[in-house]
């Protein structure tokens, strides 16, 4: 697919030719997209916000060297993935499972000690599962953690990839194949040396 | 793990394969590619549970937000980029690149060893006949210096 022509091409256009209404109108489109991705990883509004805004003021200025290779949701979803990631790098990720570092969600929960709703695992784990999960990614290069994330929790197929990056279909599939390797090296290793920790 | 697993290993993790695909048949017969993807896939509902399936909205007034941001980043003073670790680190490096070349050059410079003084020695073809008669021997000096050609 030509992202050059698409509608949000032009828009991108239109950015780059100084028009704030389309940046404007960038942010209102996605920002409802951006902030779920960034909640969707650290689970805690005060963070999504401040990131949020961050990824925006990124894209703004980074706009200009925009190169049309991949559709603008991925060149913005991999800023935000990257933004996160720096994120809980300067946090230095954070540590399990104090109640205060529980998702709101699940904070009431505890606070009105009720019990985990129905078919749901526990609280602990959950939390301690997403921490694994952010972990091992943090093992990969950046572009490997985005497409997985991409494939396993946005859930687009193989096809939509190839078309979203521009890469074709085989070449998304062997990057997917040495990420997931990777990520299983470094579950396996993890395991070895911290075996309290949650199994995927 | 074997060729034919490998290559339908996006479809066996997503489930869309039919139970009679060449894939699915190989890994009933073969147990080291099955306990691969099952670890495969393990890891794979790992990472699903940092999906979020509800869609949020930021607060409003978000765009004025993003904008105060890039104005406040937009006015951050030269002190601010100095004082940005990054760039500080770069600045260093820079000069420090910049001080090896001046050292290395002035060092090169002092350790060559110094040219020969250029002496002019003035040859006389045929060197006057002197001593005899000081009045004489005046002319000629006279005579020497006015002809003199380098």
């Amino acid at each position: 697919m030509d992202h050059r022509t698409s509608d949000e091409a032009e828009l991108v256009r239109r950015v780059q030719a100084g028009d704030e209404a389309a940046f404007r109108e960038i942010v209102e489109r996605y920002q409802s997209k951006v902030y779920s991705i960034i909640y969707g990883i650290l689970r805690n509004h005060n963070d999504a916000e401040d990131i949020a805004q961050q990824v925006f003021a990124k894209v703004y200025f980074s706009i200009p060297n925009f190169d049309f290779r991949s559709s603008l949701l991925t060149w913005i979803y991999k800023i935000t993935v990257n933004e996160c990631y720096d994120y809980l790098r300067k946090r230095k990720v954070r540590k399990l499972v104090y109640e205060s570092d529980l998702p709101e969600d699940d904070d009431q929960r505890v606070q009105l000690n009720e019990p985990a709703r129905d078919q749901s695992p526990p609280i602990d784990d959950v939390v301690a599962r997403r921490d694994l999960a952010l972990k091992l990614l943090a093992k990969l290069p950046p572009e490997e953690r985005d497409l997985l994330l991409l494939k396993e929790v946005e859930g687009h197929s193989v096809e939509e990839l190839a078309e979203m990056t521009g890469i074709n279909e085989n070449t998304i599939k062997v990057k997917l194949f040495r990420a997931r390797q990777k990520l299983l090296k470094a579950a396996q290793r993890m395991l070895r040396t911290a075996p309290g920790v949650v199994t995927p | 793990m074997h060729q034919v697993v490998r290559e339908r290993l996006e479809d066996l993790l997503a489930g869309s394969l039919e139970a009679d695909s060449v894939a699915e048949l190989h890994l009933a017969a073969c147990e080291e590619c099955r306990q691969q993807v099952e670890a495969f896939r393990s890891n794979a509902l790992l990472i699903r549970s940092l999906r979020y399936s509800q869609e949020i909205a930021p607060a409003p007034g978000f765009y004025a937000r993003v904008m105060d941001r890039i104005e406040a980043r937009r006015s951050a003073s030269v002190w601010n980029a100095l004082l940005d670790p990054a760039f500080a680190w770069r600045l260093a490096v820079g000069s420090l690149a910049a001080l090896l070349l001046i050292g290395s050059f002035i060092f090169m410079r002092e350790a060559q060893p110094p040219e020969p003084a250029v002496t002019v020695i003035a040859v006389q073809e045929h060197p006057p006949d002197l001593g005899s008669d000081p009045l004489r021997d005046r002319d000629t000096v006279l005579v020497t210096l006015a002809t003199y050609r380098e």
